[in-house]
């Protein structure tokens, strides 16, 4: 069953690309068919216990596939959000036709994401986490023609894949102590390393400071993309690798998690309070809300993490759809252009603000239930003064930026929006999503006693929580942000930039490594021509003498005609020879000489010593009569 | 049994000796002449995986040459070459269905190529030193013409730095094969033999082992002697690129793998720390040289220094450690690297080949919007990228994972080093798709073609394998892994 609700949306992706029809219809097929079989898995495990599934993958290390009470109630969530987002997208994408990278990327990613939730071996939880990552590259660069996209894209991909590398460490780490590369079930000593190694990777994934950036980069891709990414995936894998790990964590790392979770909290549910772009600030409100997660990761708490993730991702995705709505209708996402827009799309902001306030966690809708399961949660840990304080701070802040983002969209005058074609299909995708919103609260109970996993409760974070939160609530709605936020007003609305970001660390320094190395590459290069020139020198000396040589051996095949002349002569002398005979002997040996000239060397120089050796027998012998 | 292994091996030849009589014919004929030879070539070595791949060499031919000195033709297959063998039927297939738009003489070109099908192949399967040594000459010597001849603006320059640099190598691996013959009793150039027993031992194994190491790394290449390679492959024609990255860099890592680790095993196990530091340093310095490039051709030849430096790294590993289950695991991630990094490198050379037909030119900072104007050879390129820089789902990730799953319990913080080489690889190919393949249109590419239907056959094969691969990496990972468990070091 569980491999069924990877393999419909992967058949999907595949479908639109080799047919490129009907692709909004495909999509959302493979987005139910998905949510099908996760029911099945999710029934069948309340009847028959949970079920794993082994496949070849490397030799030694099968991939499993897992249907437990983690898995099938992710697996329902993922496919429940993706389908009613695939049916606000057949709206959202009404003007545009054949976007097949799109709907295929979706379909690919909501493949990728169930791969991961159902996965229990680390080899295909690495492949689905990256290939989320890769889709994710696709989604945002839907319009790679314009460059704040593309830039978009590439910012999102390079940042998590360089604290990926935080999940490849960790893996290893884990396989090697524990001798099995299975997930659940590994009892294994992994240390500092391997728990710093996990965070770091869940740190990016989550869009956690100090990598929280890439989130609010990514805004430029279509709404859609930004609520899947925002909701039950890609931004989930962090934590959900954070619950599988839990019980390998050490005691520090948890508080950490912890940690991060807290200041994450804080640094961008003050961004989110400050961004003049209402996507932008659902992003930072995202990071934020991960935060969240985090925190009651590092409290001890996993359940109350999985409670409010699940939460989350309806409410978050909802907030998403309803501002892809206002962006249809006055073209731009900039709170500057929505000024009362809600009150132009009644409906709308009022699904808007359903979801919203529930985020801000006012009972009983159901960010109400999750909040005070995390904020429980800190509450009871051993660093509860830390942790609580910073849950608390966090439920101010989600209720000031929630405020604010409504007084916002509803007070001043709005012209009339652009006629939406295929309004309905987006309502429908949305109004479904925010019925969870509405009614959820009350599964919640039910939901978290089918977890393994305790979920705290406490009046004491209740009633703290949402004091606090009506606060924030009414403080955002009343009081202008710069009023309170003073000098930290223009740093927040940077998202906390450090120097040039990045983009501006990495860059520099990527330029000077590079600059360096190309002069150690032309050095090189340089090094092997000129031995090369030697070479070449060399063989210039090499042939200057052997043309001596040949000369020196010409010259022998001179002194020898000279000396077959004498020879010639002395035999006039010592026989007695008719003159004629004399002519006809120096041109005989004349021509022969020459014809030796061109004969071997060794040859030449035989017959030359020869030649010596006969006319100084012959001067001696002259000498002695 | 019928004798696959040299009916495959001189297929080939057979094939150069038909093109060459086809003088007069014209240019279309003497290339059907050699893609129908390379196809058939390929069906044999599908043939031979079907005939069965032991752990230990298989259908092994052994004929009698020159008794006096122990020579004779002997080859054999196992699964350490046998990824190889099917890699270079492969990839040489591509290679002469891409040139099939080389008009100027075809007659001699064809023939060429096909002449180092056969010396790739022998030295894959040879299992005599003598043997394996021609077969490595002629690869040289063949490639020296296809740079010289059919290559780019700056061969001259570039066919020298290559023949410099290889002529340097081979002198010192004959030295060494004649250092094994002579070290071995009775002598034999059997390489069986050599490495059911190794010969040599104390200094004259580590000379030796030293030898094998610099001749090697030449071929691998391994900084600081890959200097050869970015000009080499700028100038050479894309096929000629396909052939030498994709075959010809294999010879080395094949060698670390058959020569130093498995005839000098001794010497490797004391020295593997620095080779896998020389490793290291190239992987991280092809990465970043690669990151600084603006010719789109010469940055994917430096990512082969990058992903060669990982490979050699898990073979140094491999030869460290005592644990079996270890070293199998890296070898496997090492013999795996080598057929994904032919496969993925060859598809990127062809598509970089491709984009600069069209484009007339390969600097990156001149293009835009290829995705666009050209979407199949776009998006063919986005998915070779994504394989090599190791995205999971494509043939490089499998491969690279083991290998440092591998290592890492010989060289803990050394991989943690060499992660980074994946994320610079990222950096750059996601750059490379920015420049050159995002962003709007140029008006002076309106007029350009999509892929034609030669590109296609050539190409599409390629970027299919790299997905069945990381897909189902067992498909090869089991033969390799039998082989690699039972290497009895």
């Amino acid at each position: 069953m569980q491999i069924l609700t990877i393999i419909l949306p992967l058949t999907a992706a595949l479908l639109i690309l080799i047919i490129r029809r009907w692709r909004a219809g495909m999509a959302i097929a493979g987005g139910v068919g998905s949510l099908i079989f996760a029911a099945v898995s999710f029934w069948r495990l309340q009847s028959a216990g949970q079920s794993e599934i082994l496949l070849p993958g490397l030799p030694g290390f099968p991939v499993r596939f897992l249907a437990d009470q983690l898995s099938s109630q992710l697996g329902l969530l993922v496919a429940f959000v993706a389908t009613f987002i695939l049916v606000y997208a057949r709206g959202y994408f009404a003007e545009e036709k054949d976007k097949t990278q799109f709907w295929a990327g979706m379909s690919l990613f909501v493949a990728a994401m169930q791969t991961l939730v159902y996965s229990n071996d680390w080899f295909s939880f690495i492949t689905a986490w990256e290939v989320m990552g890769f889709a994710s590259w696709l989604l945002i660069a839907t319009h790679f023609r314009e460059s704040a996209a593309a830039k978009g894209a590439l910012k999102a991909f390079l940042l998590t894949r360089a604290t990926d590398m935080g999940l490849y460490l960790g893996a290893i780490i884990v396989i090697i102590a524990s001798g099995s590369s299975a997930i659940t079930g590994a009892t294994a000593e992994i240390g500092l390393w391997g728990g710093f190694a996990f965070l770091i990777a869940a740190m990016g994934k989550s869009a956690q400071v100090p990598f929280q950036s890439w989130l609010s980069a990514a805004m430029k891709g279509p709404t859609p993309v930004s609520a899947l990414l925002h909701s039950a995936t890609m931004v989930a894998a962090g934590v959900i690798l954070m619950l599988r790990v839990f019980p390998l964590l050490p005691q520090s790392v948890l508080f950490c998690t912890g940690l991060v979770g807290g200041i994450t909290i804080l640094i961008t549910g003050l961004s989110a309070m400050s961004f003049g772009d209402v996507k932008k600030m659902l992003a930072a409100s995202t990071s934020s809300h991960f935060g969240f997660m985090l925190l009651a990761i590092g409290a001890g708490f996993p359940g109350a993490a999985l409670l409010h993730l699940v939460a989350h991702a309806f409410m978050k995705s909802s907030l998403f759809l309803g501002a892809g709505i206002f962006q249809h209708g006055y073209a731009s996402t900039e709170f500057k252009d929505l000024r009362g827009s809600g009150r132009k799309l009644v409906f709308s902001f009022i699904l808007f603000a359903v979801a919203g306030i529930s985020l801000a966690g006012i009972p009983p809708l159901v960010g109400f239930w999750s909040k005070d399961a995390v904020l429980a949660a800190a509450e009871k840990s051993p660093h509860h003064q830390l942790f609580f304080s910073m849950g608390l701070l966090g439920a101010l802040f989600t209720g000031i930026y929630i405020a604010r983002a409504l007084r916002l969209l509803w007070k001043g005058e709005a012209s009339e929006p652009k006629s939406v074609p295929r309004l309905n299909w987006m309502r429908v995708g949305m109004g479904v999503l925010v019925l969870v919103v509405l009614g959820g609260g009350f599964f919640m109970e039910h939901t978290a006693k089918l977890l393994d996993w305790e979920v705290p409760k406490s009046t004491l974070s209740q009633i703290l929580g949402v004091s606090y939160a009506l606060a924030g609530l009414a403080i955002g709605w009343w009081v202008q942000t710069a009023l309170y936020l003073g000098p930290v007003y223009r740093w927040a609305k940077q998202g906390f930039r450090v120097g040039k970001g990045y983009a501006g660390i990495a860059g520099t320094s990527a330029m000077a490594a590079e600059y360096s190395l190309q002069r150690v590459e032309s050095a090189f290069t340089n090094g092997v021509f000129r031995i090369g020139r030697g070479a070449g020198a060399l063989a210039d000396v090499i042939v200057a003498f052997d043309r001596l040589w040949e000369n020196f051996n010409l010259g022998f095949g001179r002194l020898y005609v000279r000396m077959s002349a004498m020879f010639s002569l002395m035999d006039e002398w010592g026989f007695e020879t008719s003159i004629e005979d004399i002519a006809y002997s120096i041109k005989n040996f004349g021509q022969s000489g020459r014809k030796l000239q061109s004969g071997l060397v060794h040859r030449e120089l035989m017959l030359a010593v020869t030649g010596v050796g006969v006319v100084l027998v012959l001067l001696g012998l002259w000498l002695w009569m | 049994m019928i004798p696959l292994l040299s009916i495959t091996l001189f297929l080939p030849l057979l094939g150069a000796l038909v093109a060459l009589l086809m003088r007069k014919r014209p240019p279309g004929t003497v290339h059907a002449v050699g893609i129908t030879t390379a196809s058939l070539t390929l069906l044999g070595s599908f043939g031979i995986w079907l005939q069965g791949i032991g752990s230990g060499f298989s259908q092994v031919e052994e004929l009698s040459w020159i008794p006096s000195l122990n020579v004779a033709y002997r080859v054999g297959i196992d699964g350490i070459s046998f990824p190889l063998v099917l890699l270079t039927a492969i990839l040489f297939l591509s290679a002469l269905i891409f040139s099939a738009k080389i008009r100027e003489k075809a007659n001699a070109y064809v023939p060429l190529v096909l002449l180092m099908e056969t010396a790739c192949l022998g030295v894959f399967m040879s299992l005599d030193l003598f043997l394996f040594y021609i077969f490595f000459e002629v690869t040289l010597v063949g490639m020296y013409f296809i740079i010289a001849k059919w290559g780019h603006a700056g061969r001259r320059k570039a066919s020298m730095m290559f023949f410099l640099y290889t002529l340097v190598g081979s002198l010192i691996l004959l030295l060494c094969i004649l250092s094994l013959y002579f070290g071995s009793d009775p002598h034999t150039f059997d390489m069986r033999a050599l490495i059911a027993e190794p010969v040599l031992s104390g200094s004259i194994a580590a000379v030796t082992f030293l030898g094998f190491c610099l001749a090697f790394a030449i071929k691998t290449p391994l900084f600081p002697l890959h200097s050869w390679l970015p000009l080499a492959h700028t100038e050479a024609p894309a096929a000629g690129s396909v052939i030498l990255a994709g075959v010809l860099l294999k010879l080395g890592t094949y060698g670390f793998i058959r020569f130093a680790m498995q005839m000098t095993p001794e010497a490797f196990n004391r020295y593997a720390a620095w080779v896998a530091v020389v490793a290291l340093i190239s992987a991280i310095y092809g990465a970043l040289v690669a990151l600084g490039q603006k010719d789109i051709k010469r940055m994917v030849a430096y990512t082969s220094i990058n992903h060669m430096g990982y490979l050699v790294f898990g073979v140094a590993a491999a030869a460290a450690t005592s644990d079996l289950a270890v070293r199998s695991l890296a070898l496997d991630g090492a013999v795996l690297q080598m057929f994904s990094h032919g496969i993925v490198t060859g598809s990127l050379f062809l598509l970089v080949g491709a984009l600069q037909d069209k484009a007339g030119t390969r600097d990156m900072n001149a293009m835009s919007g290829f995705l666009a104007t050209t979407p199949v050879l776009g998006w063919l390129f986005v998915v070779a990228a994504f394989a090599s820089l190791g995205l999971p789902g494509l043939a490089h990730f499998p491969a690279e994972f083991q290998i440092f799953l591998g290592s890492f319990e010989v060289y803990p913080v050394m991989v943690a080093i060499i992660l980074l080489g994946l994320v610079i690889t990222t950096g750059l190919y996601l750059r490379a798709i920015w420049k050159v393949f995002m962003g709007e249109k140029m008006e002076k590419y309106a007029a350009v073609h999509d892929l034609g239907r030669r590109e296609m056959w050539a190409i599409w094969p390629l970027i299919l394998i790299t997905i069945l691969i990381g897909i189902f990496p067992n498909s090869l990972l089991n033969l390799i892994n039998a082989t690699t468990t039972a290497l009895g070091l």
